[in-house]
C-alpha cells in the first residue's frame, strides 16, 4: 500500500552557555555573589541558587521561532529546492522549551537535508546554540520512548552527582523526580 | 492526517468525520509545561549584563528542582500521549465489523460475533475493568409487600394516588393535576366509544379526587355559617328538604357574603341522617346536633376550606362547630348510563344477616327500585344507605340482560316508592369514622379468601358469607343532571344526565371497581367526565366557569401548552392567526369582551376593567331579567327611546336581587351594588343554526344591526336547514325583506353569494360577544355544538336590537298586508320566523362566521 513515509527527529538545543554534559554544578560560594549582584531577585531557598523559575528574562521560545529558523537555515543551506522539497511534510510534532527537547516529522526522503539544516543553525533568537540530533525513527511512538529515557537518564546523573557531592537534599529530591517518573512509566506499562 | 497537516483543528462542528478528526487530534497531541517558562533551566545568570559577563563561566548553575520537574512532567506528558492516542485509536473487536455484521448486544456476549473476532473479544472483555454497582433484586424481592408498598410511596412523590392508580395506570392515560395523578382517558377508546359506552351501557369513573369535609355541630350553625357563603337565590343547606339527610344537595359556593361575585365551586353537601328518636318528637330539626359532609373538587379544595374557617371564624362559631378534613377516607365512583342500576345490583349484594337489622327499609327500597332503568325517575338527589357483603365472595359478577318488561305489580311498587320517598333509607355507618377504620383493619386478606374457594368443592362456586366477612356500609346516591328547573319541559334527555355516585369506605376501592369493571362497566378519565358534561349540555367545573381560581390556572395552563406547541411549528407550516385577525387563539379574553359590551351600550372606553372583576351571572331568574330589560328596552316604540344604559341595567339587576333574597342574611350585598353588570358573564350554549362548527375559544360576536335582516333572511330561505326544520319546499313563504316578486330562484342564488361574502366578513371586534369554552363536535346532537360564556351587557343589547327588529317587521308586515287585504293582517301576519338570540361564532381556525343561536346554560 502506498502512504506517506515519515521519520520523526529527536532533538535538542544545547545553547552554547549550557555546559557539556550538564557538568557544572555551582560552589555555594558563587552563589552569595550572584545574589549580591542582583539585589532585586529574589532567590528561592534551593542550595543551587538562583532557580530558573526568578529569573525569566528572555522569553521562551516558541515553535514558530523554531520552525521560521529552521526553514531559514533550509533556505540558507539548501536553496529553493530545499525549501520547495521540505515543504509540505515538516512538522514539528513536540517542542518543550523547560527541556529544550522536540520531536520533528519529516518525509523520509528529505530527512537528511533536514539534519541537515539543524545542524547548520548556529542560534536561536539571538542565543548561540547548536542543535543535536539524539534520535531519529519511523515512528513517533519510539521518538517518544527514547525521549523519556534520554529525560530519566539526565536526571540519575545528577542523581549520582549529587550523591559525590554528599549533597543529601538535592540526592532526595531527584531520587522522587525518578520514582515519580518511574511510576509514570509503570502504571502506563508501555 | 496529513492532509490536515496545515488545517487547525477546527470547532468540533460538522460531519462525524470532522469531530473524529479533532478527537484523534486532542488524543494524539502532547502536552507542555506552562508554568512560567525558564528560557532554559540552565542559565549563566546575568547573561545580559555587562557587569556580570567577566565572571559569566564561573557562576554558571543549574536548578536541580526545576530542572528535575520539567524532565519528569516531560517524561509524564509523553507517556500520556502514548497512551491517549494508542486509545483512540483503539477499535474492540466488535466494531471492527462491518455495519452490517454487527449485532446487538455483540459487546456483551461474544459468541454473537465471529469466530475469528472471539479469541481477541475474550481477551479485551478480560481485561475489562471490573462493573461497579449493585446487582438489582430478583423478581421475589421486588415484589414482596413492603418493597412493593415501599416502591409505591416513592413513585408517588409530591402527587397523590387513588386507590384504583395501578389499575387505572395500567389502561389509561394519567396526568398530573390538581395535586393527584389522574386518569385522563382510557388508551384504547376514543371520545366516540366513551359516548356510546355513556349512551348505551355504563361508565364509571373513580372520582374519589375530590376533597371532603366534614362538619359537626348543631345544625342551625352550621347552615348560617353556609349561608353566608352560599347562593341566596336557591335553598340553604338548612332547608327542610336537605336537612334530614334524605338528599345531596348541589349549589354554588361564593366568598363569604360577595354573591354574586367571586364564585369558588360548585359543591355538594350530605348531612347525616339520624336514626328517629321517639322521645323528642317535637324537637326541632335545626337544634340538633349534625355532621355534614361537603365534596369540593380538588382545583377548589383549599380555597373552599380556607374560606370557610374563615367564615367560621367572622360569625364567631369557632368553638361550636368542628371542621376535620376526611379527604382519603372515602371512595366515591360515578356511574352514568342506562345500565348503571343493572350493575350496581348485580355487585351490591345486601347484606342479610342480624347486622343489617337498621339497614331493613333502605335494603326493601334498593330492591324495588333496582329494576329500573334508570335513576333519572328517582326523585334528584335521593341517598340510599346499604349493607353489603365483600363482593369478593362473589366475584365475578354478571349484570342481569335487560329486561323487556317489568311486572306490573313491581313496578307500582316501585311506583309507590318514587311518589313517596322513605324517610329512613339514608342511615349508614360510613359516617362513623372509628367504623370505618375497623372495617379497613378487618378486611379479609386475598389469600384467605383463595384457602376458602380452595375448599370448595366444586371450582368457581361463589363464597358464602361468614360471620367475619366484612360487611361494607356505603351510600348510594342518585346523582341529578342539571337542576331541576332548567331541564326542558317533559324531561328531555335526563336518562343520560343522571347517574348514581357509590360512596365507599376507604380500602375498599379495588373490590368494587374490579366487580364493576368485570360486570360490564367502562372506565372514564377527566376527558370523558368532561364530554359528558358537553353532551348534555352541562357546564363543567373548572372549564366552564370563567374567573373561578381553578379556571384560571386550567385556562394559564391551556394557553401556555398552546402557544408552546404552536411554536414549535415552523412559520410557514403553521396556521396564521395574525393574518386572519385571531387575537387570541389560545385563551379567551375576557376583558376585551366585557370592554366591547360596554361600548355597545355606549358607556364608553371602561379603562379601569380588571380581570379579577369580572364574574359569572347564572342565576335563571336574574338572566331573564337582564333579557327582559333588553326586550323592554327594544319593545318600545321608537317615539319614546328608552335605550338600554349601564345604569338602567345595574339597577335592574339590583332590583331583582332584591326581590330574589329575602333573608336578611347578606345585608352587604344590597348596600351597594358591588357587582356591576358590566363585569358579568352569562353563560351560553352554542347551537349552530346552519353549517359551521366550533372549537375551543371559538368567538362569538353580535349580528350588527345593519346585517340582521340579511342574516334572518337567510334563515328562512334554507328552509329544511332550519331549526324548526321545515322541508325545502315549504319555504314558499316570502322571505320578509320586502321582496314581492316571484323569482326566488334567482334571488335565492343572489342571496347566496352575498351571504358567502357576508360569512366571510371578519366581524369588527366591537360586536365580541364572548367565547366558547368548550366546542367540539357533539355526537347527541350530530353537530358541532360549543359551551361558552358572553358578557351580560352584551346579551341585554343583543336581546334589545332583536326585539326592535322583530317590531318593525311586524309593523311592516302588518302595514303591508293592511293595505292589500283589509283584516287578513290580524291573523297571519308573517310573524319573524327566526330563532331568538342569534350571533355569529367563528372558530380560531376559520375564515368564516356561522349563523347561531345561544341558550343560556346552567
Amino acid at each position: 500500500m502506498v502512504r506517506f513515509k515519515n521519520r520523526y527527529l529527536l532533538f535538542e538545543i544545547v545553547y552554547a552557555d549550557t555546559p557539556l554534559g550538564w557538568t557544572s554544578i555551582p560552589a555555594s560560594a558563587s552563589l552569595a555573589l550572584t545574589n549580591a549582584s542582583q539585589p532585586g531577585d529574589i532567590a528561592d531557598q534551593s542550595p543551587f541558587g538562583d532557580t530558573g523559575r526568578n529569573n525569566c528574562r528572555l522569553p521562551p521560545l516558541a515553535n514558530k521561532d523554531l520552525l521560521f529558523a529552521l526553514k531559514d537555515s533550509i533556505a540558507e543551506n539548501f536553496g529553493d529546492y530545499g525549501a520547495g522539497l521540505t515543504q509540505r511534510p515538516l512538522t514539528l510534532k513536540y517542542f518543550s522549551p523547560h527541556t529544550n527537547v522536540g520531536i520533528l516529522r519529516i518525509s523520509r526522503e528529505e530527512m537528511h537535508i533536514v539534519w541537515g539544516a539543524l545542524t547548520f543553525i548556529n542560534q536561536l533568537k539571538g542565543r548561540p546554540c547548536i542543535i543535536k540530533v539524539i534520535h531519529t525513527s519511523g515512528t513517533i511512538k519510539k521518538c517518544q520512548l527514547t525521549t523519556i529515557k534520554y529525560d530519566r537518564d539526565r536526571i540519575m546523573f545528577l542523581r549520582n552527582q549529587a550523591q559525590l557531592l554528599k549533597d543529601s537534599q538535592a540526592y532526595t529530591q531527584l531520587g522522587l523526580a525518578y520514582k515519580e517518573s518511574s511510576d509514570e512509566v509503570n502504571s502506563l506499562e508501555i | 492526517m496529513d492532509r490536515n497537516n496545515n488545517k487547525r483543528p477546527g470547532p468540533p462542528a460538522g460531519s462525524g468525520k470532522d469531530k473524529k478528526r479533532v478527537k484523534m487530534q486532542q488524543a494524539r497531541s502532547i502536552q507542555i509545561q506552562n508554568t512560567p517558562s525558564p528560557s532554559s533551566s540552565i542559565h549563566s545568570t546575568p547573561a545580559a549584563s555587562p557587569s556580570g559577563s567577566s565572571n559569566a563561566k564561573s557562576t554558571r548553575t543549574l536548578d536541580v528542582v526545576s530542572f528535575a520537574e520539567a524532565r519528569a512532567f516531560e517524561i509524564n506528558a509523553l507517556h500520556k500521549a502514548m497512551e491517549s492516542s494508542r486509545n483512540a485509536a483503539a477499535q474492540r473487536a466488535f466494531q471492527s465489523l462491518p455495519r452490517n455484521l454487527r449485532r446487538r448486544a455483540a459487546s456483551h456476549n461474544i459468541k454473537r460475533l465471529p469466530i475469528r473476532l472471539r479469541d481477541r473479544a475474550k481477551r479485551e472483555v478480560e481485561s475489562d475493568p471490573v462493573k461497579k454497582g449493585k446487582k438489582p433484586d430478583n423478581r421475589y424481592k421486588r415484589r414482596r409487600p413492603g418493597t412493593l408498598a415501599e416502591e409505591y410511596l416513592r413513585r408517588q412523590g409530591t402527587k397523590r394516588w387513588l386507590e384504583t392508580h395501578i389499575w387505572h395506570a395500567k389502561r389509561m392515560k394519567m396526568v398530573e393535576i390538581w395535586g393527584y395523578k389522574l386518569a385522563e382517558h382510557s388508551n384504547e377508546h376514543g371520545i366516540k366509544s366513551a359516548y356510546k359506552s355513556s349512551h348505551h351501557q355504563c361508565i364509571i369513573q373513580d372520582s374519589s379526587y375530590n376533597g371532603c369535609l366534614e362538619i359537626t355541630g348543631t345544625k342551625k350553625d352550621i347552615s348560617d355559617i353556609f349561608n353566608h357563603m352560599l347562593d341566596p337565590t336557591m335553598p340553604t343547606i338548612g332547608s327542610t328538604r336537605y336537612i334530614t339527610g334524605k338528599r345531596q344537595y348541589t349549589t354554588f359556593l361564593y366568598e363569604p357574603d360577595s354573591f354574586p361575585k367571586n364564585l369558588i365551586a360548585p359543591v355538594t353537601f350530605l348531612w347525616k341522617q339520624e336514626p328517629p328518636s321517639e322521645s323528642a318528637m317535637e324537637v326541632d330539626e335545626l337544634s340538633k346536633q349534625g355532621q355534614l359532609w361537603i365534596w369540593i373538587h380538588p382545583s377548589a379544595f383549599e380555597a373552599t376550606k380556607a374560606t370557610i374557617q374563615e367564615t367560621v371564624l367572622k360569625t364567631n362559631k369557632a368553638g361550636l362547630v368542628n371542621i376535620r378534613d376526611i379527604e382519603n377516607s372515602l371512595v366515591m365512583f360515578d356511574f352514568t348510563g342506562p345500565r348503571s342500576t343493572a350493575l350496581l345490583k348485580a355487585v351490591l349484594h345486601l347484606c342479610q344477616s342480624d347486622a343489617a337489622s337498621s339497614y331493613q327499609e333502605a335494603h326493601k327500597t334498593w330492591e324495588t327500585i333496582c329494576n329500573m332503568r334508570s335513576s333519572s325517575s328517582l326523585p334528584p338527589g335521593i341517598v340510599l344507605g346499604l349493607l353489603v357483603e365483600d363482593p369478593r365472595l362473589t366475584f365475578p359478577h354478571k349484570a342481569e340482560a335487560r329486561p323487556a318488561s317489568i311486572p306490573s305489580q313491581e313496578s307500582r311498587k316501585a311506583q309507590e316508592i318514587i311518589t313517596q320517598w322513605p324517610e329512613n333509607v339514608a342511615r349508614s355507618s360510613i359516617w362513623e369514622a372509628e367504623g370505618r377504620e375497623q372495617l379497613l383493619s378487618t378486611m379479609t386478606p386475598e389469600s384467605k379468601l383463595n384457602e376458602r374457594r380452595a375448599q370448595n368443592l366444586v371450582p368457581g362456586t361463589k363464597l358464602l358469607p361468614t360471620v367475619s366477612d366484612s360487611k361494607v356500609p356505603l351510600l348510594l346516591i342518585q346523582r341529578e343532571g342539571k337542576p331541576q328547573i332548567q331541564r326542558a319541559p317533559g324531561g328531555g334527555n335526563s336518562e343520560f344526565e343522571c347517574g348514581w355516585t357509590l360512596v365507599l369506605p376507604k380500602g375498599w376501592a379495588m373490590p368494587f371497581w374490579k366487580s364493576m369493571i368485570f360486570a360490564g362497566a367502562r372506565p372514564g378519565g377527566l376527558r370523558e367526565r368532561r364530554s359528558f358534561h358537553f353532551e348534555t349540555h352541562q357546564s363543567c367545573f373548572p372549564y366552564d366557569f370563567p374567573n373561578t381560581a381553578a379556571y384560571i390556572d386550567y385556562a394559564g395552563e391551556t394557553k401556555k401548552a398552546g402557544e408552546q406547541k404552536y411554536g414549535r411549528i415552523p412559520v410557514a407550516k403553521r396556521f396564521n392567526y395574525e393574518k386572519m385577525g385571531v387575537e387570541d387563539p389560545f385563551g379567551a379574553a375576557w376583558v376585551k369582551a366585557l370592554k366591547a359590551g360596554v361600548m355597545m351600550l355606549g358607556g364608553g372606553e371602561r379603562e379601569d376593567l380588571k380581570e379579577e372583576d369580572i364574574w359569572l351571572l347564572q342565576t335563571p331568574k336574574m338572566i331573564a331579567a337582564l333579557m327582559d330589560a333588553g326586550k323592554a328596552a327594544g319593545g318600545s316604540s321608537r317615539e319614546m327611546v328608552s335605550r338600554l344604559t349601564l345604569e338602567s341595567l345595574n339597577l335592574v339587576m339590583a332590583d331583582c336581587l332584591q326581590g330574589l333574597v329575602k333573608t336578611a342574611l347578606t345585608p352587604s350585598l344590597m348596600k351597594e351594588p358591588s357587582a356591576r353588570i358590566d363585569e358579568a358573564l352569562v353563560r351560553v350554549g352554542v347551537d349552530f343554526l346552519d353549517r359551521g362548527t366550533t372549537g375551543m375559544n371559538g368567538m362569538i360576536y353580535a349580528i350588527p344591526e345593519d346585517q340582521y335582516r340579511v342574516w334572518a333572511a337567510r334563515v328562512q330561505m334554507k328552509g329544511k336547514r332550519t331549526v324548526e326544520g321545515r322541508p325545502r319546499k315549504e319555504k314558499k313563504a316570502k322571505s320578509w325583506v320586502d321582496s314581492d316578486s316571484d323569482e326566488e330562484m334567482d334571488e335565492a342564488e343572489e342571496d347566496e353569494s352575498t351571504m358567502d361574502e357576508l360569512e366571510m366578513r371578519r366581524p369588527a371586534g366591537t360586536t365580541l360577544l364572548g367565547y366558547v369554552t368548550t366546542g367540539q363536535y357533539c355526537y347527541s346532537e350530530g353537530k358541532s355544538y360549543g359551551i361558552g360564556c358572553v358578557t351580560a351587557t352584551g346579551l341585554a343589547r343583543m336581546v334589545e336590537l332583536e326585539t326592535k327588529q322583530r317590531l318593525e317587521h311586524s309593523l311592516s308586515s302588518q302595514g303591508s298586508s293592511n293595505g292589500s287585504g283589509g283584516k287578513a293582517g290580524a291573523g297571519p301576519s308573517t310573524p319573524l320566523k327566526v330563532p331568538r338570540m342569534m350571533v355569529l361564532v367563528r372558530s380560531v381556525r376559520s375564515k368564516a362566521s356561522r349563523l347561531a343561536k345561544l341558550t343560556i346554560v346552567s
